[in-house]
């Protein structure tokens, strides 16, 4: 077992001053996917800062026809059985559904959904030597393994693995804005910016920073 | 449906689950379940119940379960047999077939996979 201390943040401006100087540190939302990965071996933080309390579960409509916004802690299964969502957004509803199972959906959050890790079998199992996104250099085991659930569209001679989030096909499709706080304020990100293709740094699968928390996306 | 000769039933209720559960492992062994191997150092890839894909409740449909209840005295007087895999044997069989009459095409390796289909002559 990798020992990790754990602290609970109380608002969103700590939350990212605290992670801001922790490069090993992590945020804690829902932890369906953070959790798995720590009892893999696959990441392995000195800290993690659960940020359940924080104030960001809301599903809410923006005023004048401006859309939807859905809080970055808000649970799956809350978004995918929300009047506004299912009127306005049935393919967000519908995707959330099509994923994994009513627990985990339960405790899953947007903010973590985003950030979900391929499910690569090379990747997930330190067992196998190679991977590049975990252990940048260290080669694909993918690329001459057992590839059936692997990239068409978009790999590199360095990773094909793909991104294994149902909610973030139907985002992109919608063309969401990521919000996101860092130590210099709030900004948004626009979805098709949000994550990465492989390249040369499979290991770097967002354009968020080590210390920006994601608040929110609006539809 | 599905017809079972199993001799005498002696207990239909659980007799009946005991089949209801044979069939849907019958579904997954059909359609989903493998396991599959590194083909450089040979370790199961999917050694774990997210990648392993089983069936679940919401790949099952309604299962009609009759038992024929013919007593098979050349077993035992009682003429009750166990039931204990039984419901199995004919799934998957019964789920090739009508993957051939929906699309012509024999497939004898399981589980079905889409690539099955999109390789076979018949549909080229």
């Amino acid at each position: 077992m990798n020992p990790f201390t754990y602290s609970r943040a109380r608002d969103p401006n700590q939350a990212v001053a605290d992670i801001s100087s922790k490069p090993q540190t992590k945020f804690l939302g829902g932890g369906t996917n953070l959790i798995d990965l720590m009892k893999m071996g696959v990441e392995m933080p000195a800290q993690l800062i659960d940020i359940n309390r924080l104030p960001l579960a809301g599903v809410e409509e923006l005023p004048d026809g401006k859309g939807v916004r859905i809080g970055a802690l808000a649970r799956n299964s809350d978004v995918a059985a929300h009047d506004l969502i299912k009127s306005r957004y049935p393919v967000l509803s519908e995707a959330f559904l099509s994923g994994a199972s009513p627990q985990l959906r339960n405790m899953a959050t947007v903010g973590g959904n985003l950030l979900q890790r391929t499910r690569c079998y090379y990747f997930y199992d330190p067992a196998f030597p190679q991977c590049n996104k975990r252990k940048p250099g260290s080669g694909c085991g993918a690329l001459d393994g057992f590839n059936r659930i692997h990239a068409i569209l978009g790999q590199s001679e360095q990773c094909i693995a793909v991104n294994p989030s149902d909610m973030c096909v139907a985002m992109a499709a919608l063309d969401a804005i990521v919000h996101v706080r860092g130590p210099k304020g709030e900004h948004e990100i626009k979805f098709a910016d949000f994550h990465r293709l492989p390249g040369n740094t499979p290991e770097r699968e967002t354009n968020l920073g080590h210390d920006e928390l994601i608040i929110a996306s609006a539809l | 449906m599905t017809v079972i000769d199993a001799g005498r039933i002696l207990n239909p209720l659980a007799g009946r689950n005991q089949i209801e559960g044979a069939v849907v492992m019958g579904i997954g062994m059909a359609l989903l379940e493998h396991t599959s191997y590194d083909p450089q150092s040979g370790a199961p890839i999917n050694s774990n119940l997210a990648d392993y894909m089983m069936a679940v409740n919401a790949d099952v449909p309604p299962i009609d379960v009759h038992f024929v209840d013919f007593p098979d005295t050349e077993i035992n007087e009682l003429g009750a047999r166990g039931i204990g895999e039984i419901g199995l044997a004919g799934i998957a069989a019964a789920i090739t077939a009508a993957v051939h009459h929906a699309t012509g095409v024999r497939v004898r390796e399981l589980p079905i996979k889409i690539e099955h289909l999109l390789t076979s002559s018949v549909l080229s």
